[in-house]
């Protein structure tokens, strides 16, 4: 038998050797002639890969400025719907984030996220998206982010440190839902605690830095005080693991649901009667909810915003797009949630005044040139701290 | 025996696959969930994706200058053009022949004055004028076996036009099919020296080596000069279509190489090109154009789907940023898709 195999097998043998000679000798050549700029001429032939590069170099900053120029909205128009749907095409290439032009877009969207925060909200909250699930909830008085992880590797991540240093330095306190990556990162939470700012998590999480975070969540409701906030922690699960699924209450300024990874069907029980609980006003969720109907009977919301779109570091079967998103709404849309789809560092305002948990808006004042906001005949500075 | 072994363990995960696949439908699809079906969800991306980059160029039609909505639509196409999983996939065949259906039903319409230009697959183009309606370089594109624009269309098209001018032999540039059936309608076909010899008396190669030769089309108002111009060692007529009192067009084909610069350099001492319609990745497109000396011109070659791998698959982005190296060219482009057209009138 031996025999018989033996010339097919050495002739074999040596293709093999000849094949991976040539394709390790081809691409080093093909390195060696690479041209150090395409821009001369702008023909990439035998270089494929350059060629997506300078196409995604091409198409980011083109959804950038379609994004900019049509901001959310609950009617989206024709304009943002193909900025997104051409953004998914983008992330959808297996190797996006080895783009040249990835990083510079992600980063502009949280610069401009940053250039804009610092604007008081005059009413209701603001809602800023960030990367998977993570959110920022701002009102005149009080800014709470959520699950906020940079994303990408620990060598080369998303979301910058200085972009993550701004975001702790902004923000009152950071909530985490649960334990994965996607949804927790230490580093984060460190920025918050080195602020002295405080971090909520499960119970169990990072017991070896418990003594500087605010474990929470255990088999019944809980409730905080952070400030001008009450918070409502609602004992979640994904699969066995603890989720937390907290309910803000902004007094006044609305009343906001995020529900993390919530997948479990013990739970439904629960959450299936929330709405006579809480009356939420915004309901964040994973956009790729197989259970999304439920999730929204169980909340009843006044609106609904999706997270986890394009979660990079998943394949791309599991990188939910904003399409989808649009597709899935739609055909919930005999439930009469109003949608609004943010993409990363984008916001919404919502101050919806028909909602019983929205009650007054600030005005702007100058004085003494500066500007100051007054409320209720308190004044405040921008950002919220109350002066007299 | 190991190999034996090896050969079995192939053969059942290949065919376990294989069954997976077949017999087991996504289950969530009605709710947009595709985890572990790769496949249809690229498939849905694509069919949202062509779509709304239809809607997108409908409501924003080529143009001198490109707006915002219609450049990212075709940024949009290239990215969905330059992902190989969408070649001839569904959704890709119903995106090009809804276009062609369009451009179909525009045919009809009669142009009163100047001329109508249609862009089609590759380097196809159809020149109306009010008089006459020429195809150059129609092709269905695609395999015999599964053209990209089906035959039904592609003759509804090839009925709709007057003549035919093929500039070379190349498959994505001559169809023998289509030439027969302008010749099947009565229609004349003027082709490149040594192509389709003797097929049919209306098919007529072109003797044309070194020097111009023009044709009279007097029933259809039109002259067509062939100017003798070459791809590498083939013969690329460069056809430069008079429309009398209307414009004039001149379609460069696959022209490649500097041999024949020289004499290109001088064709606007010798003609009055209103819109010149080059191969997007012409070789010293500059030279060409300064040549040629037209008023407008319109690219063509652009999201070639044949033969080529997608770093020779020319993107629409590509010839923004091309004619973005010539500012000081003064002479402005349009750059259009499949199924669109382009009204040009002399000023």
């Amino acid at each position: 038998m031996k025999n018989l195999f033996s010339i097919p097998n050495r002739l074999l043998h040596t293709g093999l050797v000849c094949l991976v000679a040539i394709g390790t000798i081809l691409p080093v050549a093909a390195q060696r002639t690479m041209p150090s700029s395409f821009e001369d001429d702008y023909i990439f032939w035998g270089y494929p890969n350059a060629y997506l590069n300078y196409q995604s170099k091409t198409g980011f900053p083109l959804i950038n400025r379609m994004l900019q120029a049509n901001p959310p909205a609950v009617e989206m128009n024709q304009h943002r719907k193909f900025a997104l749907i051409t953004l998914d095409q983008f992330l959808h290439d297996a190797d996006c984030q080895r783009r040249d032009a990835f990083y510079p877009f992600i980063n502009t969207r949280m610069e401009e996220m940053l250039a804009g925060i610092d604007q008081p909200v005059l009413s209701g909250v603001r809602i800023y998206k960030l990367y998977n699930s993570g959110f920022i909830l701002k009102t005149l008085k009080t800014t709470i982010a959520v699950d906020v992880v940079p994303g990408g590797s620990t060598n080369k991540s998303f979301l910058t440190d200085s972009v993550i240093f701004e975001v702790a330095d902004r923000c009152d306190a950071l909530l985490i839902t649960n334990a994965d990556g996607k949804h927790a990162n230490r580093n984060v939470a460190n920025a918050f605690v080195d602020m002295g700012k405080k971090v909520i998590l499960p119970e169990g999480m990072w017991t070896d830095m418990e003594e500087f975070l605010t474990p929470v969540g255990a088999d019944t409701t809980e409730i905080v005080q952070l400030g001008a906030m009450t918070l409502y922690v609602l004992p979640g699960h994904k699969n066995n693991a603890k989720n937390n699924i907290y309910v803000m209450n902004f007094h006044g300024r609305g009343v906001v649901a995020h529900t993390g990874a919530q997948e479990n069907d013990a739970d439904w029980a629960w959450i299936d009667d929330i709405h006579n609980k809480y009356n939420i006003d915004i309901l964040l969720t994973k956009s790729q909810n197989i259970n999304m109907e439920s999730m929204l009977a169980g909340f009843r919301p006044r609106m609904v915003i999706t997270g986890h779109e394009n979660d990079i570091e998943s394949a791309v079967d599991r990188r939910e797009s904003y399409w989808t998103t649009q597709k899935r709404m739609k055909s919930l849309s005999s439930l009469a949630i109003p949608n609004v789809i943010l993409t990363w560092g984008e916001s919404y305002n919502y101050a919806d005044t028909s909602s019983p948990n929205i009650s007054s808006s600030a005005t702007k004042v100058m004085m003494k040139g500066a500007l100051y906001i007054e409320r209720k005949g308190s004044i405040y500075s921008p950002t919220g701290r109350k002066l007299k | 025996m190991k190999q034996h072994i090896f050969i079995a363990l192939l053969l059942l995960s290949v065919s376990v696959s294989a069954s997976a696949q077949s017999s087991n439908a996504n289950p969530n699809a009605d709710k947009y969930i595709y985890w572990g079906y790769l496949a249809d969800y690229k498939q849905g991306q694509a069919t949202t994706a062509f779509d709304a980059i239809n809607e997108m160029l409908n409501a924003n039609p080529p143009q001198k200058v490109i707006s915002l909505p219609r450049e990212l639509a075709l940024v949009s196409l290239d990215q969905l053009l330059h992902d190989t999983d969408n070649d001839a996939t569904d959704p890709f065949y119903t995106f090009i022949n809804n276009r062609m259906r369009q451009l179909l039903k525009d045919l009809d319409t009669p142009v009163t004055k100047g001329l109508r230009i249609y862009k089609l697959y590759n380097d196809g183009f159809i020149v109306k004028s009010p008089k006459a309606t020429i195809a150059i370089d129609l092709i269905p594109g695609g395999s015999n076996a599964k053209p990209f624009i089906t035959d039904s269309v592609v003759y509804e098209i090839a009925g709709r036009c007057d003549a035919l001018f093929i500039s070379h032999l190349h498959a994505d540039h001559a169809n023998l099919n289509i030439a027969k059936s302008f010749a099947a309608r009565g229609k004349r076909v003027i082709a490149p020296k040594n192509l389709w010899v003797g097929v049919d008396p209306l098919i007529q190669p072109m003797e044309v080596e070194n020097v111009e030769t023009h044709i009279e089309f007097e029933e259809l108002d039109l002259t067509l000069h062939v100017l003798p111009g070459h791809q590498g060692n083939d013969y690329n007529n460069i056809n430069v279509v008079e429309f009398h009192n209307e414009g004039t067009v001149a379609h460069t084909g696959d022209q490649w190489g500097t041999a024949d610069l020289p004499w290109i350099d001088h064709v606007h001492e010798n003609y009055d090109i209103d819109v010149l319609m080059p191969n997007c990745w012409v070789n010293d497109m500059e030279r060409t154009i300064r040549g040629f000396g037209p008023k407008l011109i319109i690219t063509g070659h652009e999201n070639e789907l044949g033969e080529h791998t997608i770093d020779h698959r020319e993107a629409y982005w590509m010839t923004i940023k091309k004619m973005e190296l010539m500012p000081d060219l003064d002479i402005p482009y349009v750059l259009m898709t499949w199924g669109e057209f382009y009204d040009y009138q002399k000023e």
